[in-house]
């Protein structure tokens, strides 16, 4: 098993929890992850684009498209009030999941 | 070389089958992130070739993805393609139309382009503004024009195609109508029948109700209050024994529902009416009876 094996489980969560903040477009949410990870967690275009249709078609996430002057258009996203109840529930589950994991498993002194 | 990414996923993605400016709106997305992806990577001190081959690799599969984007923007389409094993383009949604009969539920539908799919036998629908009837000649040689060969045949308006359509239930009700009013005859002469026969029991009795004091209405009341007391024990019992028996009678009416309050409302006003009427003429000869020959009679 693979982080990228275990990242699939936990891509929407991802996504969500980068953009509890200011708003960010596709890129910047990749970059963010990859980031904050310290490279371990990757989005490629091919995985990002799909998933961020997907949570905005849920009324997850909210998109609109800026245009500025000599600069190609670009869809930024932020979290409706839908999307961040989501994001605080799955906080709460993945937390339980980690305690419980680590309870049995030991992860973090192992 | 200084790479176009838009035309690059241009060219790589197989169509979408979605709208031509959604579709835009992917690849500018898309192109974007490929784009960044290739700053990053020069930034990070690669070559351009590098670098390059970094942002290509942000997609592997390009089928693949045209799929995923196209299954979250098409759902309904994009199973259909599958069933299909072509891709259907989705021109309009239309209502459900009741194919297999008014009382059935609708079922799924798809219609698909004629000149794709021949068939032999075509049902032509065309809207009306005022008589419906009147336009078919009209419509017969618009047809004849494109093919005088082609045969038009079972012309109706789509009233008649209702009332093919609910034909069976109709000749069930009207039969059932039928053994339904004899019963209500039989059960109006035979009140009428009871009432005179009570009422001429009853002859010396009010007679002397008469001699004493009684008036003609409270006669009539009287004779009535006996005939309309037995009558709503009939209809209670009536409305239990229907509602217990509603289910089996489900299949054979349409449009009412077998425990519909109004028709047992209406049922009810019918039976007290004819009662009331049955009544009515016998309980009235009793009020004309002379209480002196009343009172002679025994």
């Amino acid at each position: 098993m693979t982080t990228r094996s275990l990242q699939k489980g936990s891509a929407e969560f991802l996504v969500l929890a980068v953009l509890d903040g200011p708003q960010r477009h596709g890129y910047e949410l990749a970059q963010l992850i990859d980031e904050r990870s310290d490279g371990r967690l990757k989005f490629q275009a091919a995985t990002l684009y799909p998933l961020l249709y997907k949570l905005e078609k849920r009324g997850w996430l909210e998109g609109r498209w800026v245009e500025k002057a000599g600069q190609r258009r670009r869809r930024f996203y932020r979290l409706t009030t839908a999307g961040r109840s989501v994001l605080g529930e799955r906080r709460r589950v993945w937390r339980d999941f980690f305690d419980a994991l680590d309870q049995v498993a030991r992860v973090r002194h192992a | 070389m200084k790479t176009d990414w838009k035309h690059y996923v241009r060219s790589h993605l197989p169509p979408l089958a979605i709208r031509a400016e959604r579709e835009s709106e992917i690849v500018d997305e898309l192109a974007l992130q490929l784009e960044a992806a290739y700053v990053a990577a020069l930034a990070r001190g690669a070559t351009e070739a590098e670098a390059r081959a970094r942002a290509r690799g942000e997609v592997g599969n390009w089928a693949a993805l045209a799929e995923t984007i196209s299954r979250i923007e098409r759902p309904v389409e994009s199973r259909l393609a599958r069933r299909q094993e072509s891709v259907a383009r989705i021109v309009g949604v239309v209502r459900d139309v009741k194919t297999t009969g008014v009382d059935r539920p609708a079922d799924l539908q798809v219609y698909l382009p004629l000149a794709q799919t021949p068939s032999t036998a075509i049902a032509l629908v065309a809207r009306a503004i005022g008589n419906a009837a009147s336009l078919a000649s009209a419509v017969e040689s618009a047809i004849h024009q494109v093919d005088s060969n082609l045969p038009v045949y079972d012309v109706r308006t789509l009233n008649d195609v209702i009332g093919r359509g609910v034909g069976q239930q109709r000749l069930t009700m009207v039969l059932l109508l039928g053994f339904a009013a004899l019963p209500l005859l039989m059960a109006a002469v035979g009140v009428f029948g009871v009432t005179a026969y009570a009422v001429s029991q009853r002859t010396h009795e009010f007679g002397v109700r008469m001699a004493l004091g009684a008036t003609h209405s409270g006669v009539l009341r009287l004779v009535l209050r006996d005939e309309l007391t037995a009558c709503a024990i009939g209809i209670v019992v009536g409305i239990v024994g229907a509602l217990a028996l509603s289910s089996s009678l489900e299949t054979l009416v349409y449009g009412v529902a077998p425990r519909d309050p109004s028709t047992l409302a209406i049922v009810s006003i019918v039976l007290v009416a004819v009662t009331g009427l049955a009544g009515y003429f016998p309980a009235r000869r009793a009020t004309h009876i002379d209480p002196v020959r009343a009172l002679r009679i025994d």
